[in-house]
């Protein structure tokens, strides 16, 4: 192999040089393929090939029968040995086809595999211009000069193996994030689950029954919450929260802040201290429906068991400290901050139920509106840990209610607060709600307002015509407000059934809106740390919404649950089984295999302005504290996009400057520029 | 699908060289499709593959125009299904701004456009590439080329 | 030194400015404004000014013949210039590079005098920074949210863009006649790069990614096309040739425009831009006229729509209209230390030669600190669409605020 000595230009690229054999000259082998009848029987190879031994720097044209045979593959070989051909264009078919065929083959002969140039000449050619012999002939020499031109500047691509760090983190500890972190444990990785709250299961936990099946959800739960809480590879942290993140694909490492519970963990759960506690305030995990002290255990079955102080409300009054059998309380308690290297990171961090109150109309929250509720509350009621002992009544005077009403869509498809999503899941627990109460209270009235009833899959028309007959009433229109009798206080919802036309005042001793799934809270602030982008609903955006609707915007961090988008439980447990899957992957291999095909940065050109970090979606590009931007090699998905946005052309994706692009370019263009 | 209706044979032979940037997702993968399929388009279509048309910035846009192609378009990902993110979005934003600059100049709109395709669908791709045709042959049948009067 | 300097069409700011060589004993210089007329003697240093059109080839090159260097002095020169919008409208101005060889190159509009000293004495040009390096606003970089028209200017904190006001400080070097010192956007008349107008295209229609781009689903292939119809990424900028290739448009490589002429240069220049870049646009191509033809031109839409004008803004437009007396004065003189003296008073309340400073209802920043800011604060302003007109100029722009026609009477 000849390789002319030549002036070496140096970019720098995260301290390591990138050499660039600028003047090294270039000896190109062009094979030209017939692929049987496929290509020759419309374009003339012969002239092709001819054509293509005019063009300057090849010293090889070739045409061949079937190039991808073992004879046309080990003719490339030979021109690489016997001619010191140091690029190869192969005129064949798509380079998804045989590209990598004759890239590997070069590659065995010890040339760098991106110096190979796929032309493709069948399906772009040959197949979609069959009756045009003439022109597919001309097109194809075009083509085949595109190649050979775009070839003659490729530099070599290294491949480089990162060693990764087997161990994950996953954010939230709801559904979606339990199943993620026994996934990947019981595949061998340490597992730290962060926890903003104090215990575990989300959402799920605080669910009455769940569809389509009313089956009791802690009961489909539990093996989940204890199986995380004993597993030796996870470390769970409640009542914590992510402070920094940083490093990318294979090796974050992340600082986590844990706030102090105020009890050690040898606390026994015996629940003398609450016993005794003088302070009482409605539960916010029961959503008000039954109360607790300022030392508390979230609910009966909570994990982990041991209780925690709420130091806002607290008196001090030290009476727990005294009663305590086993010593567990220690108000001197600080937080505490954790740093942990992991490969992976798993976002699920669920939802949070939307405040209505923002719709004027419905007087959600409003004094003299407290029979008007959220699905979620009404959840709650049910529950058989409730306060009113799952029956349902109402909170303004404790009554059974005659009639409820149920308002769907609150929240979402409603531009006017901003969601124009469906939450998709709403139709399905209002169902069930209404169904439940309609089982329990036969007399009572139940009218679900909507607008459209949306109960795709397997079960869920089955649950819909179930409670069309016991006899809930369903009622096509959206609620224009719900109106109080200034003399009997008595509530009603205005609404026009759009199917009769009538506009209806319905009398309701119980309004419950089916409030939308928005993103929880804090979930911007988290997203920064992580540098992965939102969509405009405000969940945590997947790179691609088919093809990687788990992983995020950046390489490394996935999404598991309805923090990607609203989903029921079924779905939540499939997009987290899958996250953890893809989480896994680089970490049981031990190292991810990276092509440096990463933009270069001309420094000399370079003016500092951060843009190419504005846009770069996989947050690939750093800037120090001059300003000075460079590429994370790990973390660049070889996209160009920062490319345009450089006011300077500084950054360059290799192999794809814009030199590089002009060549080929030129060559398909016709030639004469438009106005010289 | 239909070949093109519109073309007469003189506006036929003006249109020799459409540069299309097509992207390594969606782009390439229709036109394979549409290549397997034997469906037939243009010939003048020139596909160059680049990485996701974000990638394509006015300067190769102006390149291939200053090179002689008849008319420039851009082939990506369906919206929202940019395999890179935002790409296509973020291309089709600069087109915009090209075409409307090429109005300024007094030229048609037409000789740059943006596209979307769907790997599974050739249609999709030779869709695009007939609606090329088809509006740069209105271009050219009420202004001329782009090379024309210069 | 043996230097000739040459003025061709077009404003004659380059030309005037070069006066000060004079006040370098170690030149001899010589001022040819007909260079039609120019006999042809052997000179050292040739110093073009002006724009430049195809018949003007055959001047230059006698003018090549006759130097050992030649310099384009200046934007209109070295890359077209402000006048080359005209290019638009089919006109045909071109760079020097373009009619003869290997000029030198001085970009700037006004072109500085101590890069075309450098120039002619061959030493090699300084390492100039951005503007942006140079700037007292802080940018965020983020995507831009909204593109706005300079028509009002509330912070002198944030970078330009931030707020909306589209400025080319990435790309432009660091320059005397600082624009953005006095409220106003980069306009790029410095630029470091080539093909500086298609890489702004290409960095703002990126950054504009967040705002809202017109779709559309069409019935063939069933594939999501490219609306045709206006969006707000496109009303964003009524006027891209006027804002990124003000300067630069005869060395885009963009295509010769199209747009029938109003057979009149001048004009041409000005059909197609904004109502509020006029005034910067007269700044930059008047001349020793300049300040007159500003005022001139905005005064009649001042009038028309009641944009108030405060005695402070007639005091000190009124001194700017005496000082350009004195500068016309000066420059008749060939008097180099007059012409410093003076120009730095304009630069004082102007800003610069190209008067950013000056703007509708009154002036962009504080000129004096003993002033009473307020008084004469540029007016926020509505685009109203009509004609307007005085004894010397007659404009009128439509309901965007965009120039359609105008008429200047000569002289
Ligand atoms: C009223 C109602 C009834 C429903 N009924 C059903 C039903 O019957 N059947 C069904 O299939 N689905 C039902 N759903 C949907 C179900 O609740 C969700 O699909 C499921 O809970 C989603 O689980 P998740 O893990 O994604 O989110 P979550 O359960 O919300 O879990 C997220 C966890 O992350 C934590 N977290 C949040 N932010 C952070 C942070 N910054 N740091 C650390 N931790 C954080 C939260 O504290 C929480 O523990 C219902 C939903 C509602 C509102
Ligand atoms: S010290 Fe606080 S937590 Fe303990 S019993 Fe008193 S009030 Fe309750
Ligand atoms: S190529 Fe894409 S991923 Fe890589 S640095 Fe540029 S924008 Fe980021
Ligand atoms: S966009 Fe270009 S000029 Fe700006 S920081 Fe990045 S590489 Fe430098
Ligand atoms: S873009 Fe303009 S306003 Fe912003 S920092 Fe640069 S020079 Fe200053």
């Amino acid at each position: 192999m000849t390789v002319k000595e030549g002036k070496v230009k140096k970019t720098e690229q995260l301290g390591e040089k990138v050499e660039r054999l600028e003047n090294e000259e270039p000896r190109i082998g062009v094979f030209m393929c017939h692929c049987g009848h496929n290509i020759a029987g419309t374009v003339d190879v012969a002239k092709v090939a001819e054509y293509a031994s005019t063009l300057p720097n090849v010293v090889k044209a070739e045409h061949y029968m079937f190039m991808c045979s073992k004879p046309g593959v080990q003719m490339v070989k030979d021109s690489i040995e016997e001619l010191g051909v140091n690029r190869t264009v192969v005129a064949s078919c798509s380079k998804n086809q045989h590209g990598k065929t004759f890239a590997r083959a070069i590659e065995e002969v010890g040339l760098n595999k991106h110096r190979h140039q796929q032309v493709n000449v069948r399906e772009y050619d040959s197949w979609v211009h069959q009756k045009e012999k003439e022109k597919a002939t001309q097109k194809a020499m075009r083509l085949v000069e595109a190649g050979v031109n775009r070839s003659r500047k490729l530099e070599d691509v290294e491949t480089r193996k990162i060693p990764t760090t087997k161990a994950a983190l996953v954010i939230g500890a709801g559904i979606a994030g339990l199943r993620s972190s026994y996934d990947l444990a019981e595949l061998g990785i340490p597992v730290y689950l962060v926890e903003k709250e104090s215990t575990i299961g989300g959402h799920m936990t605080r669910l009455n029954k769940t569809f389509p099946t009313l089956e009791c959800p802690q009961c489909s739960i539990s093996p989940l919450t204890n199986g995380v809480a004993n597993h030796p590879l996870i470390k769970l942290y409640t009542n914590a929260q992510i402070k920094s993140v940083d490093g990318s694909l294979g090796n974050f490492e992340v600082e986590i802040e844990i706030k102090p519970r105020y009890v050690k963990d040898n606390c026994t759960s015996c629940g003398e201290c609450a016993a005794h506690c003088p302070v009482e305030l409605p539960s916010e995990w029961d959503m008000g429906m039954s109360m607790r002290n300022a030392i508390y255990k979230a609910y009966p079955q909570a994990i982990p068991a041991t209780y925690i102080r709420d130091k806002k409300n607290c008196i001090e009054c030290n009476t727990c400290i005294n009663i305590c059998p086993v010593q567990a309380i220690d108000f001197s308690m600080q937080p505490e901050t954790k740093t942990v290297k992991v490969g992976s990171i798993i976002v699920a961090a669920g939802y949070d139920e939307y405040d209505p109150s923002e719709i004027e109309p419905y007087h959600y929250g409003q004094e003299g509106y407290e029979d008007v509720i959220t699905q979620l509350k009404l959840e709650r009621m049910l529950s058989p840990t409730s306060l009113t002992n799952s029956e349902v009544l109402r909170p303004s005077d404790g009554k059974i209610p005659k009639s409820v009403v149920m308002i769907q869509c609150v929240g979402s498809r409603n531009d006017q607060v901003g969601n124009q999503y469906c939450t998709g899941v709403c139709c399905k627990f209002a169902i069930k709600n209404a169904r439940i109460i309609k089982e329990n209270y036969p007399d009572t009235n139940v009218s679900i307002c909507y607008i459209d009833i949306r109960t795709p899959g397997l079960n869920f028309e089955e649950l819909y015509k179930s409670a069309q007959e016991i006899g809930v009433r369903f009622i096509r229109g959206r609620p224009s407000e719900i109106i109080k009798d200034p003399i009997s206080g008595d509530l009603s919802v205005i609404v026009e059934d759009t199917l009769t036309q009538t506009p209806l005042k319905l009398k309701a001793d119980l309004v419950v809106l089916s409030a939308a799934m928005v993103p929880p809270e804090g979930i911007g602030p988290l997203g920064s740390k992580l540098h992965i982008l939102r969509s405009k609903e405000g969940f945590l955006k997947e790179f691609h919404i088919k093809m990687n609707p788990t992983l995020s915007s950046k390489g490394g961090i996935f999404l598991a649950g309805v923090i990607q988008g609203p989903k029921d439980i079924s779905e939540t447990v499939a997009h987290a089984g899958s996250a953890a899957a893809l989480a896994a992957a680089p970490l049981v291999k031990g190292y991810i295999e990276r092509e440096m095909l990463i933009p270069s940065i001309d420094y000399d050109l370079c003016v500092k302005c951060g843009l190419c970090k504005t846009i770069c979606a996989p947050a690939a590009i750093d800037i120090d504290e001059n300003g000075i931007p460079s590429v994370n090699e790990v973390a660049c998905k070889s996209c160009g996009m920062c490319m345009p946005v450089c006011p300077t052309g500084a950054i360059q994706l290799i192999n794809f400057r814009d030199e590089q692009l002009l060549d080929e370019i030129i060559a398909v263009s016709g030639g004469g520029a438009i106005c010289e | 699908m239909t070949e093109c209706e519109v073309v007469d044979e003189e506006i036929q032979g003006k249109i020799q060289d459409v540069v299309v940037f097509m992207c390594n997702e969606c782009g390439q993968g229709s036109a394979n499709t549409a290549g397997v399929a034997r469906m037939k388009y243009d010939p003048a279509i020139r596909i160059i593959r680049v990485q996701c048309t974000g990638q394509v910035g006015p300067i190769q846009i102006m390149d291939a125009l200053n090179n002689g192609a008849d008319a420039v378009a851009c082939v990506g990902c369906c919206l929202g299904a940019c395999h890179f993110f935002n790409g296509n979005i973020l291309s089709m934003h600069r087109i915009k701004l090209m075409k409307k600059l090429f109005k300024e100049l007094g030229y048609s709109d037409q000789f740059i456009n943006q596209y979307t395709s769907r790997a599974a669908e050739g249609e999709t791709a030779v869709g695009d590439f007939e609606d090329i045709v088809e509006r740069l042959s209105n271009a050219i049948k009420d202004e001329g080329t782009i090379k024309d009067g210069c | 030194m043996d230097v000739k300097v040459f003025q061709f069409n077009g404003c004659n700011k380059c030309y005037n400015e070069s006066l000060l060589l004079k006040l370098d004993p170690s030149y001899k210089v010589q001022f040819i404004a007909n260079p039609q007329n120019w006999k042809g003697e052997k000179t050292q240093v040739a110093v073009i000014t002006g724009y430049l059109l195809p018949h003007n080839k055959e001047n230059l090159e006698r003018i090549k013949a006759n130097s050992e260097k030649v310099i384009a002095y200046g934007n209109c020169t070295s890359m077209g210039g402000i006048f080359a919008l005209a290019n638009q409208h089919g006109h045909e101005i071109s760079p020097l590079k373009n009619l003869i060889d290997n000029p030198i190159n001085i970009n700037g509009c006004l072109g500085e005098i101590e890069e075309l000293k450098t120039a002619i004495n061959g030493e090699k040009p300084s390492k100039l920074r951005t503007l942006c390096e140079v700037c007292n606003r802080r940018a965020t970089c983020e995507y831009l949210d909204t593109v706005h028209r300079q028509i009002e200017l509330v912070d002198n904190e944030t970078c330009f863009n931030d707020l909306g006001f589209l400025c080319i400080g990435f790309i432009a070097k660091e320059c005397q006649e600082r624009c953005i010192d006095y409220n106003t956007p980069c306009r790029g008349c410095k630029p470091m790069v080539e093909r500086s107008g298609i890489r702004m295209l290409g960095m703002f229609g990126t950054l504009m990614g967040n705002i809202e781009v017109a779709t559309e689903h069409s019935e063939k292939g069933a594939t999501d096309k490219l609306a045709d119809e206006e969006d707000d990424v496109t009303k964003s900028l009524p006027d891209i040739l006027g804002n990124f290739f003000r300067f630069s448009l005869a060395t885009s490589g963009l295509p010769k425009g199209r747009i029938e002429s109003s057979g009149k240069l001048l004009e041409d220049v000005f059909i197609g831009r904004l109502i509020e870049e006029l005034p910067l646009i007269t700044g930059l191509l008047g001349g020793d006229k300049s300040i007159l033809l500003t005022l001139k031109i905005i005064e009649p839409y001042e009038k028309a729509n009641q944009i108030e004008i405060s005695e402070e803004t007639k005091k000190y437009r009124e001194e700017l209209l005496k000082l350009e007396k004195e500068l016309q004065k000066a420059i008749e003189m060939h008097d180099a230390k007059q012409y410093e003296k003076v120009t730095n008073e304009i630069r004082k309340i102007a800003g610069n030669m190209n008067l950013s400073n000056v703007f509708f209802g009154g002036f962009k920043s504080q000129i004096k600190e003993e002033d009473n800011f307020d008084n004469y604060k540029t007016h926020i302003f509505e685009l109203v669409e009509g004609t307007y007109k005085n004894g010397f100029v007659e404009y009128s722009i439509d309901s965007n605020g965009i120039i359609k026609e105008i008429k200047i009477r000569e002289g």
